[in-house]
């Protein structure tokens, strides 16, 4: 049984360094994913913002593992596809700003918010993981 | 100045700047350093032509915002001329729709009512 669960899955793990330079790079990793999922044009925009705005939070606010990287992880399974950035910082809600308002700052996890099916946010005591996560088109919930 | 990477270019126009790619993080401090500069020759009436802009983030956006705000202050304005429909649905999502004029291209622009402020 395990063995049939991990056929479903396919994994995808990428460590960046914490610089903006590199949201490129996780956009692109994203967006490749979305379009093999097999997200449209549009969902696949989306997926690639909205981890892009993760990731941009991770090496912004948060705090690189010893390496200097923040973990940018997709997980491919049969009804979703999922990214998980993770780094060592603990998030706060110091990052939250009104959505629609005219602050210079602050929109990032409303877009996240807005551009995927579910946002998750474990916070442990020395990381934190933003999981974002878009449902294969055509189910629900 | 111009701004240059990878996967983003920032040019002076006239009346702003005309980006090419990506705004993003990367990107912002540039955008917002070019439509300072903008603003302080005199320019009230601001254009950021993202005729060749594939994505924009939130912090490039809320440099738009931002000086948007500066600019309705003293009776300015900020126009955004944008085809991409994946940007023209974020710029609605943010709900900043309201504040910059958003055209498709610089003809529409001119023929454009500037938003109430």
């Amino acid at each position: 049984m395990q063995t049939a669960v991990l056929q479903l899955q396919r994994q995808n793990i990428m460590r960046l360094p914490a610089d903006p330079s590199q949201l490129a790079v996780a956009r692109q990793f994203a967006e490749e994913a979305a379009e093999r999922f097999g997200l449209d044009e549009t969902d696949s925009y989306q997926f690639k913002l909205a981890v892009s705005e993760a990731v941009a939070n991770a090496i912004e606010h948060g705090c690189p593992f010893p390496d200097g990287t923040v973990a940018l992880e997709l997980i491919e399974e049969t009804d979703s596809l999922s990214a998980e950035v993770t780094d060592c910082g603990v998030f706060t809600t110091k990052m939250v700003a009104d959505q629609g308002s005219l602050l210079e700052r602050g929109r990032g996890l409303a877009f996240m918010t807005v551009f995927v099916d579910e946002l998750d946010i474990l916070r442990g005591e020395s990381h934190t993981v933003v999981r974002l996560t878009k449902h294969r088109p055509g189910l629900t919930g | 100045m111009t701004f240059r990477s990878d996967t983003c270019s920032i040019e002076r126009i006239r009346d702003g700047v005309y980006v090419t790619g990506e705004l993003d993080l990367a990107a912002a401090p540039a955008l917002k350093e070019m439509l300072i500069e903008v603003i302080g020759e005199g320019h009230l009436d601001v254009v950021v032509d993202m005729t060749e802009a594939t994505f924009l983030d939130s912090t490039a956006l809320g440099v738009l915002a931002g000086r948007y705000r500066e600019l309705r202050a003293r009776g300015g304005s900020v126009s955004v001329i944008c085809t991409n429909p994946n940007v023209l649905e974020t710029l609605e999502i943010a709900g900043v729709g309201h504040a910059l004029t958003v055209c498709q291209s610089r003809e529409e622009l001119a023929l454009s009512p500037r938003p109430a402020a």
